[in-house]
């Protein structure tokens, strides 16, 4: 018996016997550039959005201005009267959520840490564990999808993996895998080996291999045969497993995401990009609206983390109160991360940092909706809060970019989180 | 020998050298629970000369209007490692941490610090006027801490003088792993206590024998001397303030465990995550608590944290502040911690409390600073709105009655940029 109430408190709530109704909402559809006010929500049985009402200068056509409640059936209501707001649940960018459980743990991580340059092959997902409790920090305020990414101090350390925070196994949890190629340039990834052990070392492996896999990707397309030599050397190309991701990059197929803060090493990836022609993106970024102007001109996305980066670094000596202000307004593609593991849950205030250097609030929530699953290359959909869809989002008793807004109300993949809680 | 360059003095003594400042209109929040509309504050000659309603304005006096602004005290921040991990990152400025024996008692902060560590103009910028200066957390007993002001060219301008002695000890994962894994003791948190046992045990021997010399009509021995246990003696006596980096319960257990042994007091635990699980034992022991608003997970003894924790913690009674751990957060940020915690639950005046009353107690300072009110040393921040917002940042900052950070000035980053010439190093909003 005792078992039995223990596991209700753990979990949401019990397998919906009748509808729900979430009224006295003001409803943010990013997806749909559209603000509902005093909208109502009805969620069916299943978990699914089934009516979505409101008032909006323009309604879309997937809500009606009639009230949702006069079409329920003795729904559950839950009225905010009017102080909710409602936001699709936030897609975290880049952590190491499910991979770093215990930081300092070695058995609690996962990740390579050896001397190799290029990891490329491992996958995040093959070593995310889905019952981390920082994974429910993140759900149970409102980050519904996180981008995961291998740890490891190599040059080129895997490829990432997004993932749903709904609970559940892996194969419930993943979205779409691999997301992009992960590389490194600065002094972390600093070791032994003779090239990696340099900034320029690392760019003149980084070349090389990409120069590598752009050979295989041309030999993939071409249908002429070459000389047994060059099919030879060809072949000891394709039985390197760790190439084969790159040869996804060269191919068009996925982003080489780079993580570097010094406005010279992004400056030193953008000449490669120019020189090879492959999809990048820059995550970190200290420094990057130094260069803002290049990123922009060559449509490279940025995935600013910290949102605020101190000078404290000789890599980030240029570090400003206001790099993401600056990007926005040259024009630069820009995505927030939480810059954190176990702190997912502060995603919605590192926006709020964003918007308070004078980013637009609409534009600030769009980069950890609209714009991350455009970035990140999800379907629209994961972040739209529409009739036919699970669940999929938070509402908040105040301004959810401040720290006016608690959680009071949240869902996530069709599951409902009637009290959600921080530990 | 002729100095090639002179070197810049202060621009401003801190203390009776600047003409009085009449901040009008503002609404204090005093850091002692209260909150005083309309209101004016006179800081003349260093301290708080006067509060309330529409003060005369003394003679020479500057007057600033600060209708619709708040007015804290200066924000304290019980656990910072500025100028001993000096900005930017380096080996050569890495000299929180003395690893090379568990017990080193007898080291002292201040030989680390680097006054010109450009993080300094950043924390003040923030509105931290006054720090905890901490060895860090490598060995058992890392030192003796260093009491400053956020304001000054040198160390010996920035040292607040007559401060108390303080202690840093740490617990827990940190000096069994830095010295287990050279195979050396600690490598457990059995030998963690008793290499602390065993110094207290030589402190006490010592302090006997001094006793016993002090008593002797003629002396037949020079009068027993141990200058690296001298620090221990003063813990034993009553006359150092001890501030121990421990977090998990066991490790508090412990704790109180050697200070009833030994008969000292502890003035507060550091980063103390999971201290909301034993609110009755800290309360009981007189134990104040320095933590963290919301960080957690980065090692075993910070798993198991609490965001209602400090909440907890005020409700049951115990001392509570709240710190940046400088670098680990920054030290500009400490009011966001406080921002935080009243997120989670942390009544409002309180959560300023523990980072300015709370703090300022926790470290034997509270006669002077800490609260506003008349008599203290007029460290003092105005704050646009509430400092308890997101992004909240100080309009102007007052150190002993100087204003260091306002009007789109830093007096501290001139130094720091001197050295480290960074952007973004002011800090001040616009």
């Amino acid at each position: 018996m005792r078992r039995l109430i223990l596991a209700a408190l753990l979990l949401p709530a019990p397998a919906l016997a009748s509808e729900t109704l979430l009224r006295g909402l003001t409803m943010h559809l990013p997806a749909a550039e559209i603000v509902l006010h005093n909208a109502e929500i009805l969620i069916d049985s299943t978990g699914s959005v089934r009516c979505l009402s409101g008032e909006a200068p323009r309604l879309p056509v997937f809500a009606q201005a009639k009230p949702c409640h006069e079409g329920a059936t003795e729904p559950i209501i839950i009225d905010f009267a009017g102080k909710g707001v409602a936001i699709p649940n936030l897609i975290e960018p880049l952590t190491h959520l499910g991979l770093l459980e215990v930081d300092a743990e070695d058995e609690s991580t996962d990740g390579a840490t050896g001397k190799l340059a290029n990891t490329a092959q491992i996958r995040a997902i093959d070593g995310v564990r889905s019952n981390s409790r920082a994974i429910v920090a993140a759900q149970q305020a409102g980050v519904g999808i996180a981008v995961v990414y291998p740890l490891g101090n190599g040059l080129v350390t895997g490829q990432s993996a997004a993932l749903r925070t709904c609970g559940g196994g892996i194969d419930q949890a993943i979205i779409r895998s691999p997301i992009a190629v992960h590389a490194r340039i600065g002094h972390e990834v600093k070791h032994d080996d003779l090239l990696t052990g340099s900034r320029s070392g690392q760019l003149a492996q980084l070349r090389s291999l990409l120069g590598q896999a752009q050979r295989l990707a041309k030999a993939q397309k071409s249908k002429v045969k070459g000389t047994p030599a060059e099919e030879q050397s060809l072949q000891q190309l394709r039985d390197d497993a760790s190439l084969q991701p790159l040869v996804e990059v060269m191919a068009g197929r996925l982003p080489l995401l780079v993580y570097a803060d010094n406005a010279d090493d992004i400056a030193a990836v953008l000449r490669l990009q120019r020189e090879l022609g492959f999809r990048l993106q820059i995550a970190g970024g200290a420094e990057a609206y130094l260069v803002a102007t290049e990123l922009a001109a060559q449509h490279v996305p940025v995935i600013l983390t910290p949102v605020v980066a101190r000078p404290n670094d000789f890599a980030h000596l240029r570090a400003v109160d206001d790099a993401a202000l600056r990007l926005q307004q040259a024009g630069v593609e820009l995505l927030i991360a939480s810059d954190d593991t176990h702190n997912v849950r502060n995603l919605r205030w590192n926006l709020g940092l964003v918007v308070h250097q004078g980013v637009p609030w609409a534009a600030a929530l769009r980069m950890a909706t609209v714009d991350a699953a455009r970035v990140l290359g999800l379907e629209p959909s994961v972040v739209a809060i529409a009739p036919g869809l699970p669940a999929n989002f938070t509402v908040f008793d105040g301004d959810p970019l401040t720290y006016d807004g608690h959680v009071v109300w949240t869902s996530c993949g069709g599951t409902l989180w009637p009290q959600p809680q921080q530990r | 020998m002729a100095l090639v360059q002179a070197a810049p003095a202060l621009a401003m003594p801190p203390g009776a050298a600047n003409p009085p400042v009449l901040l009008r209109h503002a609404t204090l929040w005093p850091g002692t629970g209260a909150v005083l509309p309309d209101t004016d504050l006179l800081l003349q000659n260093g301290h708080i000369a006067a509060i309330g309603k529409d003060l005369p304005l003394p003679a020479g006096a500057n007057a600033i209007e600060a209708k619709g602004r708040i007015i804290t005290p200066g924000l304290v921040d019980m656990h910072s490692h500025l100028g001993v991990y000096a900005s930017p990152t380096s080996r050569a400025h890495a000299d929180g941490n003395e690893m090379t024996a568990p017990t080193t008692p007898f080291l002292r902060a201040i030989d680390s610090f680097d006054p010109e560590d450009a993080a300094i103009a950043r924390g003040v910028a923030g509105g931290v006027t006054t720090s905890l200066i901490l060895p860090g957390s490598g060995n058992l007993m890392g030192g003796q801490a260093l009491y400053i002001k956020l304001f000054g060219h040198t160390v010996a301008e920035m040292q607040i003088p007559g401060a108390p002695r303080a202690l840093k000890w740490a617990l827990g994962e940190n000096p069994k792993r830095v010295y287990g894994g050279r195979g050396q003791l600690p490598m457990s948190r059995m030998g963690s206590a008793w290499a602390i046992r065993q110094k207290l045990n030589e402190a006490q021997e010592v302090q006997d024998s001094q006793q016993r010399w002090d008593k002797e009509v003629a002396h037949t021995t020079a009068r027993p001397n141990r200058p690296d246990l001298e620090p221990l003696q003063a813990l034993l006596r009553g006359e150092a303030l001890l501030q121990v980096h421990c977090y998990e319960v066991h490790d508090i257990e412990t704790l109180v465990r050697l200070s009833e042994e030994f008969h000292f007091k502890v003035a507060a635990i550091h980063h103390a995550l999971e201290a909301w699980k034993v609110p009755q034992l800290l309360r009981e022991h007189h134990i104040g608590v320095a933590t963290f608003a919301d960080l957690w997970g980065f090692k075993m003894e910070a798993y198991d944290a609490s965001v209602h924790a400090p909440a907890i913690l005020q409700a049951a009674g115990v001392l509570l502040a709240l710190k940046t751990d400088h670098p680990v957060v920054e030290s500009r940020d400490l009011m966001n911690e406080a921002a935080k915690a009243h997120h989670y639950g942390l009544a409002e005046q309180a959560a300023l409390a523990a980072v300015t009353r709370n703090p300022a107690q926790a470290i034997g300072l509270l006669d002077r600073i800490g609260t506003l009110e008349v008599g203290k040393e007029a460290d003092v921040v105005v704050w646009p709105g509430s400092p308890l917002t997101l992004g909240a940042r100080p309009e102007r900052v007052f150190i002993q009655g100087v204003q260091v950070v306002g009007d789109g000035k830093n007096l501290q980053a001139a130094w720091s940029q001197a050295v480290h010439p960074t952007a973004g190093v002011c800090g001040c909003e616009d």
